[in-house]
């Protein structure tokens, strides 16, 4: 029982650290409660090299619990729709093909040397990204082999190449595009245990990805707007870049929603490449057309959202309510306008996850296929909770995760 | 001599061009009627003119390099730098907006400075000498922000940007007001003349006694220095820095200059065809959003008026020469 446990726990890292964050969300964005939960988890990470080696004798029961790592998605999921006061989930999650798997292979004494093939800084979430996990891994003591693809997919191949050369330990891989199979693969066939971080390729080779289902996050927003129109209203759809797995996801998950609603009129959809310009110029195209019959806006972004409240600003109108990722910038104009939305975050601090999980396959450690970051999901009642009026447009909520010094050297605080 | 020569066949040349970006705003005009009646609704043509007025802008810088046989397709991340310089170094304050579009604009011109070192001097071809700027200026960027713009938009400059005068957007109006100038500068003065005689026929113009290298030099500056003042407007309206703000316009200036009837081979184009070819895209793209079009059409459209601008172009050169 109490080996169990040990090993509940040891497996269950990752989901604490989620946990710790959501508490913290649910918390009123309270530092104090953020940063003790921070803590506690760090103990844990302790906790967990001790179970290792019960763990790894134990390793031909490894797929016992993989119930528990879906009831853990599934437990999330209620968690999500309650925190935005909904009564119908949308959608379920589907579990299937979430298992616990067995790292016992990759089982190595420290100190660790791990590879990060990252996306690069290309904007302000991919550097705090990128950040948080070079700052976790000095907390560890990891030494992390960083390299940064500039957002382009045939870079990475090369980086992960050149990682593969100095001889690492364990790879994480923010994926850059399909392409990146055959690397990872090339990396899995040495022995390596890679992570996937934040994003999916089609290979069954990495031992775990840490992500957020972002059809579910899609569906979540889209199942906030039915419930604010009441069952029925005229809609309009901003989503992200075409064809990019992340955007069409959400888009997806949004329409099987919406399907489920035969008074809500879609009046049109638009990608909108996750810019405040063309953000901007498609709503004050949609207010042209539309004038003030749109009842609520579907989009999958804080960005795009920038250009909306402006757009109906300047048209004299008041924005109607609309969904959103917690981009400071947006959450500003928001409060100034008094706009009406519900925010469902993917702070990069999450990272730190994906070091963690890496650590747990080098420890030998069961993790599972697929971690769930948990989120930080609130709506305009609670703004003032999360924004932060002392920081810059860039910044992304919520960063009690991030020190300071960091916030202050990017500029962004 | 044989400048002067030519200079009157040119002339028809330019004026049978010149029919076809009008035509081509025709046409948009035409399928707008059709397809997306709410075109016309005043709102939606004082928003699209903003929105071609700032393209117009980046696109006459765009057409001055065209006229002396260039291209720079460094105007995209001009514009980015300059906006994060802008919110860097004001931090978002009114008092301190003029230093920073000063800084901006000394920027403008150390890039310009930059490509024409290369062009003129290094004689390094334009494409190439240009993608070399983008990817340092790009660089230099990522160095000093570590990928994160930070700062906001000064008050003031949104405001400029966002504000209307006698129903009109503000940029429109000042754009209108550079682009004016520009025009009558390129068409009224020794140095227009001397563009157009560069790109015409460089030995000649060298040889009739025309500083070709610093022409040439003179309007890839003159373009660095628009895309800045193209940024200021842009990032004024859109009040918000990211390290995306000017993806796309290199192309799409080049695309507006191009389907204004301005040459790649210098010498052919002008001011005020660039203003119609921006309106021209800007049409077309604001009257797909408008009739519910696919986004994945958008692309398709752009792509076959410039093919369709190119080619119409390529038959006058062809005419020409024989």
């Amino acid at each position: 029982m109490i080996r169990s446990n040990q090993r509940r726990r040891a497996v269950g890292v990752v989901s604490l650290l989620a946990a710790a964050s959501l508490v913290a969300a649910c918390s009123s964005g309270d530092s104090d409660s953020a940063s003790s939960n921070e803590e506690e988890s760090a103990t844990v990470t302790e906790e967990t090299a001790e179970a290792t080696e019960d763990a790894t004798e134990e390793s031909d029961s490894a797929d016992v619990d993989a119930g528990e790592s879906s009831n853990a998605l599934s437990t999330a999921w209620v968690q999500d729709w309650e925190t935005l006061g909904l009564t119908n989930p949308g959608l379920e999650p589907t579990d299937a093909g979430i298992v616990e798997v067995d790292t016992s292979q990759f089982a190595k004494e420290g100190p660790y040397n791990i590879g990060f093939a990252s996306q690069g800084p290309t904007n302000s979430w991919a550097t705090i990204y990128d950040e948080t996990m070079k700052a976790h891994a000095e907390e560890l003591g990891v030494t992390l082999e960083y390299a940064g693809a500039d957002g382009k997919e045939d870079k990475q191949v090369n980086d992960i190449n050149d990682l593969l050369a100095k001889d690492i330990d364990a790879l994480i891989v923010t994926p850059m595009g399909p392409a990146i199979k055959a690397p990872i693969e090339r990396a899995a066939a040495e022995g390596i245990p890679v992570v996937l971080c934040t994003g999916i390729v089609d290979t069954d080779t990495n031992v775990s990805r840490v992500d957020r289902d972002n059809r579910l996050n899609g569906a979540l927003a889209a199942e906030w707007i039915a419930e604010k129109v009441g069952g029925s209203g005229k809609i309009v759809m901003l989503a992200g870049i075409p064809g990019v797995p992340t955007a069409e996801s959400r888009l997806e998950g949004a329409n099987e929603v919406f399907a489920q609603y035969p008074d809500i009129e879609i009046l049109d959809s638009q990608y909108t490449n996750w810019s405040p310009t063309e953000g901007k110029t498609i709503t004050e195209q949609l207010i042209s057309k539309y004038g003030d019959s749109i009842d609520a806006i579907w989009s999958d972004s804080g960005l795009q959202n920038v250009g909306v409240i402006q757009a109906y600003n300047e048209a004299g109108l008041s924005t109607p309510p609309i969904t959103a990722e917690p981009l400071n910038g947006f959450l500003k104009l928001a409060k100034e306008n008094n706009v009406e939305f519900a925010a469902i975050g993917y702070p990069p601090a999450h990272s730190a996850d994906c070091l963690d999980t890496a650590v747990a396959a080098l420890q030998g450690e069961p993790v599972s296929s697929f971690v769930n970051v948990d989120v930080p999901i609130f709506t305009d009642a609670e703004i003032d909770d999360y924004v932060r009026m002392d920081c810059s447009d860039d910044l992304w909520i919520p960063a009690e995760a991030l020190s300071d010094e960091l916030l202050v050297s990017l500029n962004l605080c | 001599m044989s400048v002067i020569e030519k200079a009157p066949e040119r002339l028809k040349s330019v004026r049978l061009s010149a029919l076809t970006p009008v035509l081509g705003l025709v046409i948009v005009v035409v399928a707008a009627l059709i397809v997306a009646p709410d075109f016309f609704a005043p709102g939606n043509l004082s928003n699209l003119s903003r929105q071609a007025a700032i393209l117009a802008v980046v696109a006459a810088g765009q057409t001055l390099v065209l006229l002396v046989r260039g291209v720079d397709l460094s105007v995209g991340a001009t514009i980015t730098l300059s906006m994060v310089i802008v919110a860097r170094v004001s931090e978002g304050n009114n008092d301190r907006l003029l230093f920073a579009i000063l800084v901006a604009l000394l920027a403008g011109v150390a890039i310009g400075l930059v490509n024409a070192f290369l062009v003129v001097v290094r004689r390094v071809p334009p494409f190439v000498a240009t993608i070399a700027t983008t990817v340092l200026i790009l660089g230099v960027q990522t160095a000093w922000t570590q990928g994160v713009p930070g700062g906001s938009v000064p008050p003031f400059l949104a405001s400029v940007g966002t504000n209307r005068v006698v129903g009109l957007p503000l940029p429109t109006l000042i754009a209108a007001t550079l682009l004016l100038g520009l025009g009558l500068i390129l068409a009224r003065t020794v140095w227009g003349r001397w563009v157009y005689a560069t790109g015409g026929n460089p030995e000649a113009a060298r040889l009739s006694g025309v500083p070709t290298a610093r022409v040439t030099a003179s309007a890839y500056v003159a373009c660095a220095v628009l895309a800045v003042i193209a940024a200021l407007l842009l990032g004024g309206y859109i009040g918000y820095v990211d390290g995306y703000l000017g993806v796309g316009y290199d192309l799409d200036s080049i695309a507006a200059a191009v389907i204004g009837g301005t040459s790649f081979a210098g010498g052919v184009g002008g001011i005020g065809r660039s203003v119609i070819g921006a309106f021209v895209i800007a049409s077309a793209l604001n009257m797909i959003v408008l009739s519910g079009a696919d986004e994945w059409l958008q692309l398709v459209v752009k792509g076959t008026i410039i093919a369709v601008a190119v080619a119409v172009q390529t038959t006058q050169w062809g005419r020409r020469g024989g």
